[in-house]
């Protein structure tokens, strides 16, 4: 899962970037914690479009 | 005196969260246990030697201003209480080098943390104490 930085205290990062739980390696604790502390959101996946229907239909 | 250090600048960084601009001091204890080795034969007491490896007991002492701003110090200290995380401290910030060595204390345990800590007319200021972990210096 991807997440994106909110605020300019994470090290290594700015906010707004989108990182993974790979990106801070010297982190210990749960990455919910950072989450929760708002220090960043977790990006939920985009839905993919609804396929159009093309066919005439008699 | 060669050289001094003025520290104006440090890198300060527990759990991945810089809080440099929250904190005003910081003190690493880097230690490892004394251990005995006197032995029949000796003259005077004897501690440690080149085959003797002793535990670390290292400790951090950070002293920080609260905030209770969301990202703040207030919301990035409270859940540390009672766990093992990692703390950074550097004389500046920027890379690793000789001239800045970069100490990592890992797996540093924060034993209690006061929430309040307030007086009428003074900023509210909180004194961490993380113990135990590993150090690790860098210098590139």
């Amino acid at each position: 899962m991807d997440y994106e930085v909110t605020s300019n205290r994470l090290n290594g990062h700015n906010k707004g970037d989108i990182i993974r739980e790979a990106d801070l390696g010297d982190l210990t604790t749960d990455l919910l914690f950072l989450v929760d502390s708002g220090h960043l959101s977790p990006l939920k996946p985009k839905k993919s479009a609804k396929p159009i229907n093309t066919e005439q239909q008699e | 005196m060669s050289s001094s250090v003025y520290l104006s600048n440090p890198n300060v960084t527990i759990n991945s969260v810089v809080l440099q601009d929250q904190c005003t001091s910081a003190t690493l204890n880097y230690v490892y246990e004394q251990l005995q080795t006197t032995a029949f034969g000796d003259t005077a007491r004897v501690f440690g030697g080149s085959a003797v490896t002793s535990l670390q007991n290292n400790s951090v002492e950070i002293e920080l201003y609260q905030s209770y701003a969301t990202a703040e110090t207030e919301a990035t200290i409270y859940g540390l209480v009672g766990i093992q995380t990692t703390i950074i401290v550097a004389p500046a910030t920027g890379v690793a080098s000789a001239t800045n060595p970069i100490y990592t204390l890992t797996g540093a345990y924060l034993e209690s943390h006061t929430p309040i800590n307030a007086s009428l007319g003074e900023l509210s200021t909180i004194t961490l104490s993380f113990t135990g972990g590993v150090l690790t210096k860098a210098v590139s």
